[in-house]
């Protein structure tokens, strides 16, 4: 189940991990909606489904969940002409893929793997702060080894791991700042 | 071999073995410490996919280790230049300053003995095995570190000490490092076979 920890999640709507085969590993959104709601939130804790439609906060859920679908296209059309212009010098590939998309409050921005596991964030049009986005990914990519050094981990299978959960609502929250 | 019987203070005169422990360290080779964390993840999570059994897989380390143990013994004593003890006490810091030191690189304290020396608890920090582990629940009883208690086991038994080794304590299971109990059950005499065997 998603937990609010009661900090400002504000800018950061939402974080999705998705792998080669374009199959999520983990979708963390944050909608802001959400956050108004913390103490109804902890009262349906006592329901079995981490995504339970339930309250305003699912609505927004669905729409970060499609905007990520979207942002896949978006990525995938990215890599493609990467793909051809960096054909004669491949040690040049970039994994921060920059602004995939801007759409209704929300701005998507994408980042790719070397083994095409792809990175995408939702941010909040009004606050994003793009300085702080590439680091992000950074921290996420460093997170996401951490995991894979874990024996215990299916490469991709969808993520359960406590410590990464954590990790990725800790640096959500610093992002906020 | 009887342990006399000491004051606690025996356990801050740990800074000649300690010295061993860096000086040995020093000496043996080294690996990249991600390729055993690695390739240890690889051993267990391989043995969990064959027994099914949580159990019988910590029988397996502890098995496995018992055979490195029996072995690296005699690399230890020999490259580690200690003297033999006299007393349990002087064993558990060996074990503890000199021998984890060598070939964990850890830092391991004796945290607690019997008076008679016989029963000891080994703690430490920053288990290079466990780095970046997590326990899946349906192995919350899994003792990861297991192997470490074989080879402690092993090793005591190739000098005659006959003994029960236990993991008490791992950072995956919420605790801040590692703890090991070792018990010395018996001491068994030296036995010369005849030469016509």
């Amino acid at each position: 189940t998603m937990t609010m920890m009661g900090e400002n999640y504000a800018k950061l709507a939402c974080v999705a991990v998705i792998g080669k085969q374009n199959e999520p590993l983990l979708v963390e959104s944050f909608p802001q909606q959400r956050q108004q709601q913390q103490q109804q939130q902890q009262q349906q804790q006592q329901q079995q489904q981490s995504k339970a439609l339930t309250a305003d906060g699912s609505e927004e859920e669905l729409r970060l969940f499609f905007h990520v679908h979207t942002a896949l296209d978006v990525l995938e059309e990215k890599l493609a002409a990467n793909r051809k212009s960096h054909a004669s010098n491949p040690s040049a590939r970039e994994l921060f893929l920059g602004l995939l998309f801007s759409v209704e409050d929300f701005r998507v921005f994408g980042y790719v793997t070397n083994t095409n596991v792809k990175f995408v964030i939702v941010t909040y049009m009004s606050s994003a702060n793009e300085g702080a986005i590439k680091p992000f990914f950074r921290q996420l990519h460093e997170e996401y080894l951490r995991l894979l050094g874990n024996p215990f981990y299916k490469i991709n299978d969808p993520i359960e791991s406590e410590r990464f959960l954590k990790s990725i609502r800790r640096m959500s929250a610093r992002l906020t700042r | 071999k009887q342990a006399l019987a000491r004051q606690p203070e025996v356990m801050s005169s740990s800074k000649p073995y300690a010295r061993l422990g860096d000086v040995a360290f020093d000496k043996m080779e080294k690996i990249n410490a991600e390729l055993l964390t690695m390739t240890y993840g690889a051993l267990v999570t391989q043995l969990i996919k064959d027994y099914q059994d949580v159990g019988m897989v910590n029988q397996e380390l502890e098995k496995m280790g018992y055979n490195i143990g029996c072995r690296l013994v005699d690399e230890f004593l020999a490259k580690s230049n200690v003297d033999s003890c006299a007393t349990f006490q002087e064993t558990a810091l060996v074990i503890a300053k000199v021998a984890f030191k060598m070939f964990l690189g850890v830092n391991c304290d004796v945290t607690s003995q019997s008076s008679d020396g016989r029963r000891f608890d080994l703690y430490f920090k920053d288990n290079p095995l466990t780095q970046f582990v997590e326990l899946p629940p349906k192995c919350a009883d899994l003792d990861y570190s297991n192997i470490l208690c074989g080879v402690v086991r092993g090793a005591l038994q190739m000098v005659q000490f006959v003994s029960e080794v236990k993991l008490t304590k791992s950072e995956l299971k919420g605790d801040t490092g590692t703890g090991i109990r070792v018990t010395i059950k018996e001491v068994l005499k030296e036995s010369y076979k005849d030469d016509d065997e």
